[in-house]
């Protein structure tokens, strides 16, 4: 379901990702994972794990739902994805957390701009 | 003076981001050099740093980093730039010459809608517990701004031990909620406050005679330019945004 919810904000998104890149970002949840698929400027959200994924991320499904909402401030999102302590690798497995705070940043203007995307991303979190 | 130097670094001409909502930080380090003689530094390392001290203009980056020659200083770099059109970045930092051993000066303001991150020191370019005289010459003056400003809300110990080692007794950091007017002010008057006495205590700093003296003081400079590029994981992030050629320069122009 969060997959779905993340392809229908990136397919009404503006045109943020860049065209050159080629790369895969696993998100894990605490119940399953989804693939994120940064190819040829877009986004392509798949079920599922993926071990060989450049990035891995960890974080609740809620986390992601604040972080796309403005529930957290945009320097803590941009302090844990993009600057973690190599002491501290609560949200970052494994490569670096750039490629997903862009789709964060991508997906929190359509919440801004989409009250269709709003309602159906407030509705997913209240059932968390 | 380069003429053109102190036209360049004048706010009115440069991208300030106010118009934004971010606070005037740049007007407030602006207003702090005014009467400073710098002039711009085109290449650092044979790389070329105009990519950056030009200004850039991209989707996740905008803004300007410009490095410049002052009296007594190898660099001085100011720094101010907005990240994903979200996050102002504002710095400016300084190094001393070889044959000067008062401190590096390093002011970080990082800004959201709600926030505003700070970090200020004086790193020391000595041995304190070899040379207490240092910290009583070039440190202890900041207890004053230190005392007033350690218990900011949001003030908070830096999370990297790889920064902390590098760091005075006078180093703060923190995350300052933006919300009261007075905590607003407050920041601001911390940049300005430990940029002011900064510029006094080098004005003040005679050069080393002794050359061994100005060996240690360059290897050190050398190993503190070595761990700020090994470790900035914000840079390494911003790379993959917008290329490494970018964020080498920036690396560059910033230690």
């Amino acid at each position: 379901m969060i997959g779905e919810i993340i392809a229908r904000g990136v397919a009404c998104g503006p045109p943020l990702i860049p065209a050159d890149w080629d790369e895969r970002t696993v998100v894990r949840f605490e119940d399953g994972a989804i693939t994120i698929v940064f190819r040829n400027g877009t986004a392509a959200i798949c079920e599922g794990d993926n071990p060989d994924a450049e990035a891995i991320v960890q974080m609740t499904k809620k986390r992601l739902c604040d972080c796309i909402d403005g529930s957290i401030d945009f320097m803590t999102i941009w302090r844990e994805l993009a600057e973690p302590s190599p002491t501290d690798r609560t949200y970052i497995k494994k490569g670096s957390g750039a490629k997903l705070i862009t789709l964060v940043d991508l997906l929190s203007r359509v919440y801004q701009a989409d009250a269709a995307f709003k309602k159906l991303l407030s509705e997913y979190k209240d059932r968390l | 003076m380069d003429t053109a130097g102190k036209i360049c670094f004048k706010s009115e001409y440069l991208p300030t981001f106010t118009e934004r909502g971010f606070l005037p930080i740049l007007e407030t380090f602006c207003r702090v050099l005014d009467n400073q003689e710098l002039r711009p530094i085109d290449t650092i390392e044979g790389t070329s740093v105009k990519l950056l001290s030009d200004g850039v203009e991209k989707p996740f980056l905008k803004g300007f980093f410009k490095p410049y020659a002052m009296d007594k200083c190898e660099k001085i770099s100011i720094c101010n730039c907005i990240l994903m059109d979200r996050i102002l970045t504002s710095a400016v930092i300084a190094i001393p010459q070889d044959d000067y051993d008062f401190p590096m000066l390093v002011l970080e303001w990082s800004e959201t809608e709600k926030v505003i991150s700070v970090v200020v020191d004086y790193i020391p370019l000595a041995d304190m517990v070899m040379d207490e005289g240092y910290r009583r010459k070039y440190l202890d003056p900041l207890d004053q701004y230190w005392t007033k400003y350690k218990e900011l809300p949001g003030m908070a110990p830096n999370r990297f031990a790889w920064s902390r080692m590098l760091f005075s007794p006078y180093h703060l950091s923190g995350h300052v909620p933006k919300q009261d007017e007075k905590n607003i002010t407050a920041c601001l008057e911390l940049m300005k406050n430990y940029f002011e006495l900064w510029l006094q205590l080098r004005a003040q700093a005679e050069p080393l005679t002794d050359a061994a003296a100005q060996q240690r003081i360059k290897e050190r400079k050398a190993r503190i330019r070595k761990i700020f590029r090994e470790n900035d994981e914000g840079a390494k992030s911003m790379s993959q945004m917008v290329g490494k050629e970018l964020i080498d320069v920036l690396l560059l122009c910033s230690f």
